[in-house]
């Protein structure tokens, strides 16, 4: 089984079209589930309009007072290192939106008064079409947990693809804790950026986070233009390599405002299957 | 002192593009925030000298002292973010991975788990070139706490705002509707909401309404890049319209903002006067709503 995350810092740089595109060229050849990482804004579907066949509900774990054992001692505040737990003279209460789910709280109570219980973060849905399965995460309204979400996305098996030879993941933008907790235990991670200062500047944060990582890596200039030069210069310079260009054409613009696959396209298609080639050749 | 922010659930839609034009517009009267902290992006198009810079430290970090670890294990298992593991017969804590809970010092009857205030990154004030104030910020890579540190800058702006007498705090929005950007949103006087006008960005502009709404902020919409899926476009304008949400501009998708941005313009010096001339039509506006 080969992960692949489709990963970039800056938003809006291809990442979902890239994704959707190279799971469909992937499924030719091998059995793949795309993954939707990015919880906040999934939008993989739009694209593929898969049927939805199983949604599950994603919950994590934030503590439950049992008031009748509870002294009030004020212990499990004093030990939440995210002030999500104030106690005062019979009084307990939790902000959900601080907790991070550690369950020191429930391990340092001495009066066993802190069970846990299901806090809902959102939900996980499951699409098939005739090639591939896709497997959605989208975090609710005004939820703060996205990694947490992003954990348990990963960690749901695929319902109709048996064996799969291939994931791959929709990364969400950006360079802090969601994008690693996306990143973790893949093979190899695109990094899809564009010929720009926003581009080459915030590709540079997420090298950090890859190099940290110990991941391999390659880049993906979309967008591409007569300013490459500004990504290729860095890639040089960092040893990662370039492994695909999408130009900058208004008719790629539309195909994806519309919701439309590239890989119709002759053009394009080849250069998807180059991409694909050089990725696994790679690993 | 009116707080306005600048946002569009999905990345890319133009969010810095559309703040870098009111910060030259609102000049000394705006204190700009650049929000999106671990892809800060703003001050590339507008800041002049960096002023200040400051330590963001939140939280704290878990080390293994290798020396005292006699290798129990009890803190792998007490772990909940799999940030322990075993290697070569001693235990160490993946930096990314630890969320700072100490649970693992509780177990540890070695003594042998270090605790570090954690440095998850900088902020700095600076001026800009076109007489605003600037305050953004680094997110070290891959670090935690975003939604803390863009509470914390937007608090500096607020300060500097107060000193100066500027009448905007402008803050250019973080992607997504997660944490980061719940913090950017709370508070705020105005949503301009940078809606991309394709079935993602307009998909994820209503995901962003959903939180505006919760919060009661009063929102306006741009639309940004038109003219590439008319269909999703008029059907959006609707959902506009019947959700009370003035629609103050619709800038069409043309190539060249991306040449702007390779020469570290803003898209008001543009050479299409069309262009140019939208742009002034949302600034006048907006000036009737500011």
């Amino acid at each position: 089984l080969i992960k692949i995350a489709i990963a970039s810092g800056k938003g809006g740089t291809g990442k979902t079209t890239l994704a959707v595109n190279l799971a469909k060229i992937i499924a030719e050849r091998s059995k793949v589930v795309l993954y939707d990482l990015d919880v906040e804004e999934p939008n993989c579907n739009l694209f593929l309009k898969m049927t939805e066949f199983n949604q599950v509900v994603s919950n994590r774990q934030i503590p439950a007072l049992n008031k009748d054992k509870c002294t009030y001692c004020g212990i499990c505040s004093q030990k939440c290192e995210f002030n999500a737990i104030v106690v005062a003279n019979n009084y307990f209460e939790l902000f959900p939106q601080l907790c991070h789910s550690c369950g020191r709280c429930i391990n340092v109570c001495p009066s066993g008064a802190l069970a846990e219980r299901s806090d809902r973060l959102g939900e996980i849905s499951f699409y098939e079409n005739e090639v591939l399965e896709l497997v959605e995460g989208k975090l609710d309204i005004a939820v703060y947990q996205s990694k947490t979400l992003i954990h348990d996305v990963k960690l749901r098996n695929p319902q109709k693809v048996v064996k799969p030879e291939v994931v791959l993941y929709d990364c969400p933008p950006g360079n802090s804790c969601p994008v690693v907790e996306a990143l973790k235990g893949v093979d190899y991670a695109v990094l899809v950026t564009e010929p720009s200062p926003f581009g080459l500047h915030d590709l540079a944060i997420s090298v950090e986070i890859t190099r940290q990582m110990q991941l391999a890596q390659g880049v993906v200039i979309n967008r591409s233009s007569d300013h490459d030069d500004i990504i290729e210069n860095f890639c040089r310079d960092a040893g990662i390599p370039i492994l695909a260009k999408i130009p900058y054409r208004r008719e790629i613009a539309e195909k994806c405002a519309r919701g439309e696959l590239i890989d119709s396209i002759p053009e394009y298609r080849s250069m998807l299957q180059d991409l694909m080639d050089n990725i696994f050749e790679k690993l | 002192m009116k707080e306005i922010i600048i946002a569009s659930g999905k990345g890319g839609a133009g969010k810095t593009g559309f703040c870098a034009v009111l910060c030259t517009l609102l000049g000394k009267n705006a204190v700009c925030v650049d929000a999106d902290v671990d892809a800060a992006n703003l001050n590339l198009l507008v800041e002049k000298n960096r002023i200040e810079g400051h330590d963001f430290i939140s939280g704290y970090k878990a080390v293994i002292n290798t020396q005292v670890c006699n290798g129990c294990g009890a803190c792998e298992a007490v772990c909940r973010f799999d940030a322990i593991g075993k290697l070569d017969s001693k235990y160490s804590i993946d930096e990314l991975s630890c969320e700072g809970c100490g649970a693992c010092r509780d177990v540890c009857e070695y003594n042998a788990i270090d605790w570090h205030a954690n440095h998850c990154g900088d902020w700095f004030i600076s001026d800009t070139k076109f007489d605003s104030w600037l305050v953004h910020a680094r997110l070290n890579p891959g670090g935690e706490n975003s939604g803390k540190l863009v509470a914390e800058i937007r608090r500096a702006a607020k300060q500097l705002g107060s000193r100066i007498k500027a009448d905007y705090i402008l803050i250019d929005g973080p992607p997504g509707i997660g944490c980061p950007t719940i913090s950017a949103l709370t508070g705020t006087d105005l949503l301009i909401m940078v809606a991309e006008a394709g079935i993602s960005g307009i998909h994820d502009s209503i995901r962003l309404l959903e939180i505006a709404r919760q919060f009661q902020i009063e929102t306006v919409c741009i639309m940004n890049k038109t003219g590439v899926n008319v269909d999703a476009e008029s059907d959006f304008k609707e959902f506009l319209k019947t959700n009370n949400i003035p629609l103050i501009g619709e800038i069409p998708f043309n190539e060249e903002f991306m040449m702007l941005l390779n020469q570290q313009k803003t898209w008001l010096e543009t050479k299409d006067p069309a262009v140019k001339k939208t742009l002034e039509g949302i600034w006048q506006n907006l000036q009737v709503i500011l």
